[in-house]
């Protein structure tokens, strides 16, 4: 029987994980370098941007949607993510805020579109339909506009409101 | 997966507020807002300077200058957002998203008032304009009205979808508040009648590309008005893809001059490619006929009347480098007796002789006039690289071929692709090792395919590309 072949990336964070080559050749980064590589070993591919945490989600999400390829999510949404994704995405978004950024910024990385198409849209899908107030206590964000300042961007786009 | 750590001071134990939305560079925070629609993304925009520097054009005092206004989010999702570019441009490479601004008025808003404004706020950025003429669509005649009330200076790309001769004469007008349009598409239309004469000289000069959809078996009457034929040239017209289009005349002449629509209309030295899909080969006669040096690229499917008189302009066609005819969905019709009994070997030696800088020929259907006598002018072809003959009757030419190998010792030193399917002999594996290495250099060979009828091919052929502008993204 043969064995499947397999490579071993290495996290920020000096985290191994040996992983199915056919698994990760969803990231066009991976792939890239596979085909500059040598074959025969098991190759050790360095993840110098991605943590440990992010990492294993990636490789749970490539373990996945390799064989069940994701459906393309539409731009813009219509309505809720959860009502356009399959239910083992779902699941797989029940992680924190922290996480998800980090795994946006790991599908970006290494080039995996349906997981970036995913994440962003999971952040785009809390974003939408909420003031800039509440997105600002969602995220964190400083408002770092003046009040005047604020006040002009509000008048010059009133057209969009108003309409 | 199986994960050890060898690591000290584990960055995964940090606590969560370290990663930040506003951590992420400005692609990412780019591919968020392209799921959010043009109303939800204003107030975004106050949600911090981050945001806004992405979301809205530039203020003069924010030293922005160099920045585009097409640049900016807002213009990209006024309907939706639409990246061109493939991903793999995104994060590793500089950002490179193309800008595009895609507006589908039937899309996201619903009413006049709305678009009215957008129309008055946001024309100066429009790059792409789809419009669908739906007739169970009541606001249609809104829609026109309002686009044919404010230039649109920067759109490049019009595509319009359900034309029919009420809506020519509103299309010909937005075309004349759109000084630098580079992209017409008409599809699904029904009568193809515009008022060209009320097109702006400096639209036809600034197109490249002109795609007319018909709906099937439409006819195309004759067109209305005429044209001064120095005024009406398509000048940068590059590629022109016509479907559905069974008949069309465009010989109404301009009593003050004599000269024709055809003669004018369509006068670009740049025109480079042509593809016709689903045609009466009648319209296509003309048309051809003006462009026997220029034209690179010719691809005919699905098309009638393929008779003896469009062979000839083909062949005149000196600079030809891809030629794709397929006409396999015509079998059983009159028309495809003609194409029988014209594309022959004679036809295809003429080919092999005549058009010296083919790279590409590409034929499929009835080819069972073909015994492989045209083999013979292969061996001084110098440029063919990919050769497809896919007869869907059965080819009796691997006989004639053996018989054959030895008239010359000269191979054929260019094909690198080949692919031949229709005679049964080609069952042989031996038969067709032999006929390929007497005809073709095994150096040059990368792969090829004989095949019988209806049979899965042997070797994988990686043929040019053959994808036509009608399956494109915008089929819908």
């Amino acid at each position: 029987m043969s064995e499947t072949k397999q490579v071993e990336l290495t996290s920020k964070d000096k985290v191994s994980f040996k992983v199915d080559r056919d698994v990760i050749l969803m990231s066009g980064l991976v792939k890239d370098m596979l085909e500059e590589g040598d074959e025969d070993e098991t190759p050790i591919i360095p993840i110098p941007n991605v943590d440990s945490k992010p990492l294993q989600k990636v490789i749970e999400y490539c373990q996945y949607h390799h064989k069940e390829p994701a459906q393309e999510i539409e731009k813009p949404l219509k309505g809720k993510i959860e009502d356009v994704i399959c239910d083992w995405d779902k699941k797989f978004l029940e992680i924190d805020q922290s996480l998800l950024i980090e795994l946006i910024m790991a599908a970006n990385y290494l080039n995996i579109k349906d997981l970036l198409d995913l994440t962003c849209a999971k952040v785009a899908s809390m974003i939408k339909g909420k003031s800039p107030e509440q997105i600002r206590e969602m995220f964190g964000i400083e408002n770092d506009f003046t009040p005047e300042e604020e006040a002009k961007i509000r008048e010059e786009n009133k057209w969009c409101e108003e309409a | 997966m199986a994960a050890s750590h060898e690591g000290e001071n584990s960055s995964s134990e940090r606590s969560s507020h370290d990663v930040h939305l506003l951590n992420l560079p400005i692609e990412n925070i780019t591919s968020i807002l392209s799921f959010v629609t043009l109303f939800e993304l204003i107030p975004l925009a106050r949600v911090c300077k981050y945001f806004h520097s992405i979301i809205l054009p530039f203020d003069d005092h924010q030293g922005n200058q160099d920045q585009d206004p097409n640049d900016y989010l807002l213009w990209r999702n006024v309907a939706y957002c639409h990246f061109k570019r493939p991903f793999v441009d995104l994060g590793r490479k500089k950002r490179r998203v193309e800008r595009v601004i895609d507006i589908n008025l039937k899309y996201d808003v619903k009413d006049v008032e709305r678009i009215k404004k957008i129309i008055q706020n946001t024309g100066d950025y429009w790059y792409n304009l789809i419009i669908d003429f739906d007739g169970n669509d009541s606001m249609v005649t809104d829609y026109m009205y309002l686009l044919q009330t404010r230039k649109l200076p920067n759109l490049k790309i019009l595509r319009a979808n359900h034309v029919d001769s009420s809506s020519a004469d509103v299309i010909s007008k937005v075309l004349s508040m759109c000084p630098v349009i580079e992209e017409l598409t008409l599809k699904q239309t029904g009568i193809l009648e515009l008022e060209l004469e009320s097109i702006k000289k400096k639209t036809y000069k600034t197109l490249k590309r002109l795609t007319v959809n018909s709906s099937e078996n439409m006819l195309c009457g004759p067109a209305k008005g005429y044209v001064v034929p120095t005024d009406f040239h398509f000048q940068q017209l590059e590629e022109v893809y016509l479907s559905g289009l069974t008949y069309c005349d465009f010989s109404t002449t301009n009593t003050s001059n004599p000269k024709t629509i055809k003669s004018t209309l369509f006068k670009s030295k740049k025109l480079k490619k042509v593809v016709m899909e689903r045609c009466n080969l009648i319209f296509g006669n003309w048309f051809l006929s003006f462009y026997p040096k220029q034209i690179e690229y010719l691809e005919i499917r699905e098309s009638t009347n393929l008779d003896i008189e469009i062979i000839e302009h083909i062949l005149k066609m000196k600079n030809l480098k891809t030629l794709i005819i397929d006409i396999q969905q015509t079998a059983n019709t009159e028309a495809n007796t003609e194409v029988k009994s014209h594309l022959s070997d004679n036809i295809i030696s003429r080919i092999f002789k005549e058009l010296e800088y083919l790279e590409c020929l590409d034929i499929t259907g009835d080819l069972s006039s073909i015994r492989g006598e045209c083999f013979q002018h292969l061996r001084t072809v110098n440029h063919l690289t990919h050769l497809v003959l896919d007869s869907t009757t059965p080819l009796h030419m691997i006989d004639y071929l053996q018989e054959n190998k030895n008239t010359s010792f000269l191979r054929n030193s260019s094909v690198q692709h080949l692919f031949i399917s229709g005679d049964q002999k080609f069952e042989s594996d031996e038969l067709c090792e032999e006929l390929i290495l007497s005809y073709f250099s095994e150096d040059v060979l990368e792969d090829y395919c004989l095949e019988e009828i209806s049979t899965e091919p042997k070797a994988t052929l990686n043929l040019v590309n053959r994808e036509s502008v009608f399956y494109d993204e915008y089929n819908n």
